[in-house]
């Protein structure tokens, strides 16, 4: 489909919309704030327009990203400066050089060209707007206008809808489909959630804590235990947010709450139906695997882990700064390693990287979803409490290398040709914000399901599951 | 998998940075600057009761607990409020706990605080807040425990759990010269400058610092526009403020009947439009009130002009008001000149916030504009406006048939319905509500406001650059 005919759509959307163009009212905060991506980018883009007085008939020409993008931009930004009264008009050219002389032809007085696509996570807009009126005394020289020009520039977060209206890539090759599900509720937001089994039946339990309690859930999602936090004291320099975390390893829980002064370690009586304390604890389990554990510190008052980690061998690891995870996989070709700093960018150990504007933040998770011994990383949004918030399964970089000394480090950051991540699902998570993403192995013989923890705007908790199913 | 592999692939890790334009948890640091338009608070909190000083207090002095945005109740200095019986409340404080000056908070803190607000040097028209107390508040003892009150109540009062989060009664130390509480920030070295307080039981805000500049609206609009500030309060809202705040802080005019006359309020109806007393010299965001509680708690009644007394009045009278808030001089003003067409002569008398209510609880006036912070629930806030209209008394007989109500709804409308049948019988005529403006630039995420309608700035975090 080509621009031109998307751009035709546009002017006739306009056109049918009488209501709207003659509806002359602001919309209320609540309304800006509820309104799209698009939308709110059309206001903005329309005011500043607005605010430099321009000669009506207003020509415009946009550039798109995509094709749905630069029509449903201009069906928006059209209807916006209508409402200004600037009689916008639409021009098709193939470049926006071009467009000055169509416009003028056309009878406008001005000119605004715009580009729109998104960048970094922002959906953006720019170009300039220009008087196209030329005095007719000046003969044959054709020379700009006395009027001032304006540079126009406007960039909002980018929503769903934006990201889904730029993409115009073909559907991922090597896909896989997951199907979500609510698995158990809580009174509290997760702190942190873990998976791991408890009972020595080949499956996983799945425990989570609040700020005040932890709970021990079957894999049906089943209440096996719960505990009161509180007899731990009240952590000196509380964070704001629930945060923490859980490692479990030869069936016994080591977690520690950030709002607490301690933390514990933990057996499952399941014929009880309670836990049983095994000690307390004065430094985080941050995670475990195999015979590996790594242990940390909170940074006072903040959802945060210090930098300077312990293995739990004795020997110290200091990482680049605060983080928020640390997953550890046992992979077929040697350990690998996500860790989410705290400072929104994250690591992977290999020796391919994350390419340079793909966001996972604090619920990034390696997990193996397929089953092939390699691990797939799971992400949310990267966005404050993104609505809807999204679950994404990308492909763990490729070639990685067998061990560290065969695969140095690699900065995706000044990577001249960052290579991209084949992404091989995304659905929203309904219910509310995911703060955390764990792999379980709920079901014998089959590969890892995800567990997220979602805070849901009411206070309480959710735990939903992300299994793989047959496309 | 092997250790020390593990271990040396660990320590090599690649790093791969990604771009921080986002993020799925709050950003911690940076310096918030906020620009207030009016003057810094009174230390006392049932003086700083106007949405704006109650904001800027509750930066380092909280109440037990506060309510959430869903009105919710979150203990703060309280690690417990619960009530397992309708005539006793428990109150447990959080261990640990001191104010700036070094001294452990405590019951006794609680008790002193709270007393305060029923004491003939500080009389305060929110002591209704503590009316199902012994005393109002006044003979309780924090003898038994340090850590732990045991609240009595006189009669069922299921609201006075959320009324013991109202800015008001935020907690003071009892004894030592500064009055500075326990809040989300502490005084830093410098001045003006407020700090993270690390030990908030909630969490430490999540910006580093906060400075606050009072201006006046274009002062602060101004520092907004130059990127000197990141938060006008006391300004308009703008588009993208957080939703809209419920207009609770109520402005009345008191009249003493034997002064001004048993037909003050026929003349003030008849002549004066509260509609466009508020439209023309309440800034925004702010409501007419026709009915005793603002329309946040109530469906407003529709409100007939009658005809002016038959007699002109030609009484002389005094109309004190807050100087402190530059919109009541204007209605104050409006109101002169109205009631001057039914021959009164009223002279205006502008008063601090301090004496104002010094003026009030002594009943030395003749009319009065008086505006009071209401709580979020139509039971309490009808104590509230009982106590400003002086009528203490009525407080035992109107509030134990709501209070007896053991859903929220019924109690809510019980409340309605006696706040519509007492109005007319009340020496004070409701004019105004409002709530606290804000405008908030973009680089500042997260604004929101409490039950209360206030800004929770602890939850508000910068925008990186």
């Amino acid at each position: 489909m080509s621009f031109r005919r998307a751009w035709a759509a546009a002017c006739a959307a306009v056109a049918l919309g009488p209501a709207a163009l003659f509806a002359v009212r602001s919309p209320s905060a609540e309304e800006t704030e509820r309104s799209s991506a698009l939308a709110r980018l059309a206001q903005r883009i329309a005011g500043q327009v607005s605010a430099a007085s321009p000669e009506p008939p207003l020509a415009v020409h946009l550039a798109g990203e995509s094709t749905d993008l630069g029509r449903g931009f201009a069906t928006l930004l059209l209807s916006e400066l209508a409402l200004r009264k600037l009689g916008p008009t639409a021009v098709s050219a193939p470049s926006p050089e071009a467009a000055e002389a169509i416009a003028r032809e056309g009878g406008a007085r001005s000119l605004l060209r715009l580009s729109v696509g998104l960048n970094r996570g922002d959906l953006q807009a720019k170009g300039d707007l220009i008087s196209i009126w030329v005095n007719f005394w000046s003969g044959r020289a054709n020379g700009r206008s006395n009027r001032a020009a304006a540079v126009i520039f406007a960039a909002v977060e980018a929503d769903a809808q934006a990201l889904a209206m730029a993409s115009e890539l073909p559907a991922p090759t090597g896909g896989i489909k997951l199907e979500g599900a609510r698995f158990a509720d809580l009174p509290q937001w997760t702190a942190a959630i873990a998976a791991g089994d408890l009972d020595g039946d080949g499956r996983d339990e799945v425990v989570a804590i609040t700020n005040d309690e932890i709970f021990a859930f079957s894999p049906e999602g089943r209440l096996l235990a719960r505990r009161d936090l509180r007899p731990l004291g009240d952590s000196a320099t509380p964070c704001r947010e629930p945060f923490g975390a859980i490692s479990i390893q030869s069936q016994r829980i080591a977690y520690f709450s950030a709002a607490r002064r301690q933390g514990e370690i933990l057996a499952l009586d399941v014929a009880r139906g309670a836990f049983r304390s095994l000690g307390s604890l004065n430094e985080a389990p941050l995670a475990a695997q195999g015979e590996t554990q790594v242990w940390g510190s909170f940074v006072p008052g903040r959802s945060a882990f210090a930098s300077d980690l312990r293995l739990g061998s004795g020997e110290a690891w200091s990482v680049r700064g605060p983080l928020w995870t640390l997953s550890l996989f046992a992979a077929s070709k040697g350990p690998r390693s996500l860790i989410a700093f705290a400072d929104g960018t994250a690591s992977w150990f290999g020796g391919v990287g994350i390419p340079r504007g793909r966001q996972f933040r604090s619920s990034a998770a390696a997990i193996d979803i397929d089953g092939d011994g390699e691990p797939q990383i799971v992400t949310t949004s990267s966005r404050y409490r993104a609505e809807p918030d999204e679950l994404r399964v990308l492909e763990s970089p490729a070639n990685d290398g067998p061990a560290p000394a065969a695969s140095p480090a690699v900065d995706g950051g000044t990577d001249d040709v960052p290579l991209q991540l084949h992404e091989r699902w995304r659905e929203p998570i309904r219910g509310g914000w995911a703060l955390q993403v764990v792999g379980a192995h709920l079901m014998p013989g089959k590969p890892a399901q995800i567990v997220v923890g979602v805070w849901r705007p009411d206070g309480s908790g959710e735990l939903q599951i992300f299994r793989k199913v047959s496309r | 998998m092997n250790r020390a592999r593990l271990a040396a692939a660990l320590a090599a890790s690649a790093l791969f940075a990604t771009e921080a334009l986002a993020s799925s948890r709050a950003r911690y640091g940076g310096t918030l600057r906020a620009a207030v338009a009016g003057r810094p608070p009174e230390v006392d909190p049932a003086l700083a009761d106007s949405p704006w000083d109650a904001t800027i207090l509750s930066l380092t002095a909280s109440a037990a607990c506060r309510l959430d945005e869903a009105r919710r109740i979150r203990p703060v200095l309280a690690s417990e409020i619960s009530s397992q019986e309708p005539l006793k409340l428990r109150l447990a404080l959080r261990p640990g706990l001191k104010f700036d000056n070094g001294t452990a908070l405590s019951a006794k803190d609680v008790v002193a605080s709270w007393s305060r607000l029923g004491q003939p040097g500080s009389l305060s028209p929110y002591r209704a807040l503590l009316f199902p107390l012994p005393g109002e508040g006044r003979r309780l003892s924090a003898a038994g425990s340090a850590q732990n009150l045991e609240l009595p109540l006189a009669f069922p009062w299921p609201d006075l759990a959320a009324s013991l989060c109202h800015p008001s009664l935020a907690i003071q130390p009892a004894s030592g010269s500064s009055r500075r509480g326990i809040g989300p920030f502490k005084a830093s070295s410098l001045p003006g400058e407020l700090e993270a307080n690390l030990a908030f039981p909630l969490g430490r805000p999540f910006v580093d610092r906060l400075t606050v500049a009072f201006t006046d609206q274009r002062g602060a609009a101004r520092l907004l526009s130059l990127r000197q500030a990141q938060l006008a309060i006391g300004d308009a809202a703008s588009s993208n403020a957080p939703r809209p705040s419920p207009g609770l802080f109520s402005t009345y005019l008191v009249f003493q009947v034997d002064r001004a006359g048993a037909d003050f309020r026929q003349a003030f109806e008849a002549t004066i439009d509260r509609d466009d007393l508020t439209r023309f010299f309440v800034p925004a965001p702010s409501w007419p009130m026709h009915s005793l509680l603002p329309p946040a708690l109530m469906a407003q009644e529709p409100v007939s002009r009658p005809a002016p007394p038959a007699r002109p009045s030609g009484r002389s009278l005094s109309l004190m008001f807050d100087q402190s808030l530059p919109e009541q001089r204007l209605v104050a003003e409006r109101l002169q000149v109205r009631l001057h067409d039914l021959k009164y002569a009223i002279a205006l008398k502008p008063l601090s916030r301090a004496q104002l209510r010094a003026a009030w609880a002594s009943g030395n006036f003749d009319l009065m504009l008086q505006a009071v912070l209401l709580p979020p629930f139509a039971g309490p806030a009808l104590a509230i406006a009982l106590e400003v209209a002086g009528r203490h008394e009525m407080l035992a007989a109107e509030l134990p048939p709501i209070g007896a109500l053991p859903e929220d709804a019924e109690r809510q409308k019980a409340a309605v319905n006696r706040a519509r049948a007492l109005l007319p019988s009340l020496p004070l005529i409701p004019l105004y509500a409002q709530a606290v403006g804000a405008v908030v630039s973009e680089d500042l995420a997260a604004f929101a406001l409490d039950g209360q309608g206030l800004p929770a700035l602890d939850d508000a975090f910068l925008l990186p650059e």
